[in-house]
């Protein structure tokens, strides 16, 4: 259950990473570093 | 290092000691951790100060309108995420406020707001979105992707601007025009942060609230 519980949490925040890779910036105005495997390059 | 950073950053070492992932796979997940406190952070915040003034609904569209449109065209940026949650919860719910000013929610005054804030932001868009920051910077083929997607959400906004007006004048509901005003209001206050003036003005801001608020 714990290991279900840890994929579902990693999965999300995986996706939620991912939509924040392809835009500009998120939500309002802090912007933290973004890891080097999401860059466009 | 801000404290939802650390706590992200905890989470997603957990995680990935649990599931055996590499440093990069740990890294997106810490990455994709922080954004979704902060989203959660920044809307729970929203609405506790929306509904203690009364501005729930004109407060939230203020900050989607605002945060929809900033996916697209960036802009400037607060050095730490205590300070961007203080801030756009304070801008939401004031703009939200303002709706409770009659004069400014006569059908005339939002028809003119409305329209000076598209053009301007057409206008600074086209010019100026999108606009990276050091620690997201942004391809020249993204850049081109991000300025389309920027015009299409506006022209979006517009419409739905022009919806609402439709509905006014087919129902007189005041509750309408508010939400114009407010879809505007968000549109204007995200352009400005694209404007060097916007930096400025947002820099000294930012400068400020860090005295007080290490988070």
């Amino acid at each position: 259950m714990k290991r279900f519980l840890m994929a579902s949490a990693a999965t999300l925040t995986t996706v939620i990473a991912a939509i924040m890779a392809t835009s500009a910036c998120w939500w309002f105005m802090y912007q933290p570093e973004e890891p080097k495997s999401l860059r466009e390059e | 290092m801000p404290l939802l950073q650390k706590i992200s950053n905890k989470f997603a070492e957990k995680v990935s000691t649990e599931l055996k992932y590499d440093n990069d796979k740990q890294e997106v997940i810490a990455y994709g951790t922080f954004a979704l406190l902060q989203m959660i952070l920044s809307i729970a915040l929203v609405v506790v100060f929306g509904l203690v003034f009364k501005v729930l609904v004109e407060a939230l569209i203020v900050s989607f309108a605002g945060s929809i449109l900033r996916k697209y065209s960036g802009g400037v940026h607060s050095s730490s995420p205590m300070i961007c949650v203080v801030v756009g919860t304070v801008v939401c719910v004031a703009f939200g406020v303002l709706t409770k000013i009659e004069f400014l929610t006569q059908f005339y005054v939002v028809l003119g707001l409305t329209v000076a804030v598209f053009i301007l932001a057409y206008v600074i868009i086209y010019k100026l979105a999108p606009i990276a920051s050091k620690s997201k910077p942004i391809s020249d083929k993204k850049k081109v992707r991000m300025k389309r997607g920027s015009i299409v959400v506006l022209s979006v906004y517009l419409l739905t601007g022009g919806g609402l007006f439709t509905l006014y004048l087919l129902t007189k509901n005041e509750n309408f025009l508010n939400y114009v005003f407010c879809l505007s209001l968000g549109t204007l206050w995200q352009v400005f942060t694209l404007t060097k003036f916007g930096e400025v003005v947002l820099g000294g801001l930012d400068k400020f609230l860090s005295r007080f608020i290490k988070a």
